[in-house]
């Protein structure tokens, strides 16, 4: 059996299981459900695929489906930037933002200064670039606890969620910095600056959108330049060495802040309603991606994850004593959208992405295993 | 119009430029992909205000876009968009499938059945007596050795009669859809190109046959072949059954994300035609008709999603065939070119006409419906590429008259059909206003 044949049966056991999940017990706060949003499910899904299917998804046969999954992290970070809009932020304090900031930092700077002292002290050998990865997405966080429980105060679900779509944003935005180098392009003997091209390209691309929702389109129509205008950034992007899922995230913090407010309920749960299918599909051949899971790895991601908790537990007893509420368990999960972010870093530098993915699929393994652990208890609490 | 423009300006400048690092092949594609999308969607809307159809926008796009002009989209990148391509087809095929109401046609069958007959036969002798006479004493003597100018004349004018008797049930589709036609003419047209385009199947095969056999001297009609033919088409239509049915299972208990569905149904029948060459446009609107026509209960969900994905699936597939659009041939041999798309067209009409009469059929089938059947593509562009493996001295030229003639008819044929589906009052939207 050739390769290609193997990415097609590959592709008709993902319908399969599609249809199959589609049957099982989907009741609120069942385990079942738990395994399926934390993401856990899909990424077992994927080991066992990859197990039958290791050799497939490797050099030539991932150049095929790469643009696709190019499109599909491109897709992932537009809704993410998307998720922040001004208008409904502008109705929280000052105060609010500032703990937010603060919640970043902790984060940032805890892992980061955790990872180097134990980095500097034993011969784990992590480089730079990897600290700082692993520090920015220590930021991640889904509120996917929220689909467990029934949360009676709608403002805090709400704070939570903003929390949660800020850091997330940060994390997209930084990491966009971390893998960014200018460069200067060449068109004979000018040079044009990568920077004021990537600035520019993001304003014509936002006003596209903007004179798309200005005039008397139909949604197909709105959807089908979008997703040409996803794809053209994210292949723009990938094409100069830059994150493609932080400029998409970029591009639809912009999009969803535009004066019309249009997009908010036309385009938007169109685009939503597809959020879910390309999660499990990134998921499942992110999975794909990594030649070796060693148990040096696992140790970097079992350090991740302590002094990501630590940082958690410092910003909880930091709000505890300004007196404010605080429920550390709702800012614990790292979040599926950890892979994307992943797979973004391992388009630009494929070699160390593949390590950063790699510690990324542990991490997210570990971390919602044991926040679903939790999770029980908490249910019990409740 | 200033959109494109800094669109195509921004591209440009990054893909021609020196970048100090090496640029990914995976980032030019997706690029590429978006690129498409955008511009053939503004150029077409363009064209539309000048009453051109969409999809002609789309291939003058492609063209505009592609190796022999603005150079954005390299052969390479063709070649690399091919799976693409091949998935868009499928989706295509099956709306083309879909769209066909057995009931509304099933009081047709005799009309439908007569004109397919006459317009093949028709066109099938027309080119290869005129092509015969053109071939044997104006391009060949000065090609090939004189005792093989009779036999090989023969031999390429019945290929281009066979090449001259397929249509392109994608610009069909594409159009009816565009223009949201509904109605008589509609369906006849619709129905006659879908079973043309299996007829041909067949047609060619036995031609090929035949033609290697004249050109050659050796090799006869190969029963084998033909049997093997038939055997592939039969399981060409029993997969497709299959697949009407895991459609129906689908639709009926999962219920959601049919667009998702459809595109990874799609890529997998794609998948498989590349491993086992199967006829996978004839699968797909098998399935597709067999979906709507055997389970009312989910026709209009599954036509829905096809209707959700047409867009983007139109844009992509005519902009990337504009682009594979050989410019070149055509300017080498437009006037043959002119000649088999004057001669295709003067034979369609004939054979509509006759089967039309026949039939007592109205003058809108008599004189209009024609211009659905100029309409050329993806089948046709595949034959000629078998006919160049198995002619190597002279079938490049048969490959390139009939290229030229199919680049005429792909920018012409879309725009007479929706001219004639306005004319023949079936055509929903009004004549300035592009929906697709």
């Amino acid at each position: 059996m050739n390769d290609f044949l193997k990415i097609i049966i590959f592709f008709t056991i993902l319908l399969v299981f599609a249809f199959l999940s589609s049957k099982i017990n989907r009741k609120k706060g069942s385990f079942i459900s738990y395994l399926n949003i934390s993401g856990i499910s899909y990424i077992l899904i994927g080991l066992l695929i990859a197990w039958g299917f290791k050799d497939v998804f490797t050099g030539k046969n991932l150049y095929y489906i790469s643009p696709f999954l190019i499109f599909l992290i491109v897709y992932i970070g537009f809704l993410s930037g998307a998720n922040i809009v001004l208008r409904e932020l502008i109705k929280y304090p000052v105060k609010f933002y500032l703990l937010i900031i603060f919640y970043c930092l902790i984060s940032y700077l805890t892992v980061f200064y955790g990872l180097s002292f134990i980095n500097n002290y034993s011969n784990i050998g992590l480089n730079i670039k990897l600290i700082k990865f692993l520090s920015i997405i220590s930021l991640l966080s889904t509120p996917f606890y929220f689909y467990f429980f029934n949360i009676k105060n709608k403002d805090e679900k709400s704070r939570y969620f903003i929390i949660s779509g800020i850091s997330n944003f940060l994390s997209l935005i930084f990491l966009g910095l971390l893998f960014f180098k200018n460069i200067d392009i060449r068109i004979s003997t000018i040079n044009i600056d990568l920077t004021l091209v990537l600035i520019f390209l993001t304003l014509i691309l936002s006003l596209i959108l903007y004179s798309l929702l200005n005039s008397k389109m139909k949604i197909e129509e709105i959807q089908t330049i979008t997703i040409g205008i996803l794809a053209f950034s994210g292949g723009i992007a990938v094409f100069s060495g830059v994150a493609a899922i932080s400029l998409a995230a970029f591009l639809g913090f912009i999009y969803i802040n535009l004066p019309y407010r249009i997009q908010e309920f036309k385009l938007t749960p169109h685009l939503i309603s597809f959020e879910k299918p390309v999660y499990i599909i990134l998921i499942i051949f992110a999975v794909f991606i990594p030649s070796h899971y060693s148990s040096e790895l696992l140790i970097v991601s079992v350090l991740f994850l302590t002094i990501r908790f630590f940082s958690r537990v410092l910003f909880h007893f930091f709000l505890k004593t300004l007196g404010y509420k605080s429920n550390l368990l709702y800012l614990l999960p790292l979040g599926t959208l950890a892979i994307p972010v992943s797979l973004s870093a391992y388009f630009i530098l494929p070699k160390t992405g593949e390590t950063f993915l790699t510690i990324t699929i542990i991490s997210v393994l570990i971390n919602e295993t044991i926040s679903g652990l939790f999770h029980k208890k908490k249910e019990r609490i409740l | 119009m200033i959109i494109t423009i800094i669109i195509i300006g921004l591209f440009y400048l990054l893909k021609f430029s020196r970048l100090s690092f090496s640029s990914s092949p995976s980032g030019e594609l997706t690029m590429i992909f978006g690129l498409i999308l955008i511009v053939a969607y503004f150029l077409g809307k363009f064209g539309a205000k000048f009453k051109i159809p969409m999809i002609t926008g789309y291939l003058l796009t492609g063209i505009l876009i592609g190796p022999f002009f603005l150079k954005l989209i390299t052969v390479q990148n063709i070649k690399s968009l091919d799976l693409i391509n091949e998935i868009a087809l499928s989706i295509i095929a099956f709306s083309a499938g879909g769209e066909i109401d057995y009931h509304s046609i099933k009081k047709k069958i005799k009309s439908i059945l007569t004109i397919v007959n006459l317009q093949v036969l028709s066109t099938f002798i027309i080119t290869i007596g005129v092509f015969y006479f053109l071939l044997r004493f104006f391009i060949l003597p000065s090609l090939v050795q004189s005792n093989m100018i009779s036999p090989l004349s023969l031999a390429f004018s019945i290929l281009l009669g066979t090449i001259a008797t397929a249509n392109s049930p994608s610009t069909t589709i594409a159009i009816i859809m565009e223009t949201k036609s509904k109605g008589h003419m509609t369906d006849l047209v619709l129905a006659i190109t879908i079973l043309k385009d299996v007829i041909i199947i067949i047609l060619f095969t036995v031609s090929l046959s035949f033609s290697v056999k004249i050109a050659s001297g050796g090799e006869g009609l190969n029963l084998a072949v033909f049997f093997h033919l038939i055997l592939e088409i039969l399981i060409a239509i029993g997969i497709g059954i299959g697949i009407s049915f895991l459609i129906a299972l689908y639709y009926r208990y999962v219920k959601k994300q049919g667009i998702l569905f459809i595109l990874i149904l799609s890529f997998i029948i794609t998948g498989f035609y590349y491993q086992f060459h199967f006829h996978f446009l004839l699968t797909c609107m098998v399935a597709g008709l067999l979906t709507t026509n055997l389970f009312s209960d989910i026709r209009e969900k599954f036509l829905t999603s096809l209707k959700e994905i047409s867009l983007p699936i139109f844009i992509l597939f005519f902009t990337i065939t504009g682009a594979d659009l050989n410019m070149i041939t055509l300017k080498k041999y437009w006037v043959y070119a002119l000649i088999y798309v004057l001669i295709r067209g003067g034979s369609i009409f004939i054979g509509t006409y006759f089967g039309a009469l026949i039939n007592k059929e109205g003058n809108k089938i008599k004189y209009l419906s024609w211009v659905g059947f100029l309409g050329q593509a993806g089948l046709t562009i595949g034959f000629l590429n078998i006919i160049e493996t198995k002619f190597p001295a002279g079938g490049t030229i048969i490959k390139d008259i009939a290229l030229g003639g199919i680049i005429l008819n792909q920018i012409f044929g879309p725009i007479a059909f929706k001219w004639a589906l306005i004319k023949g009052k079936e055509a929903m939207v009004k004549q300035d206003i592009p929906t697709l």
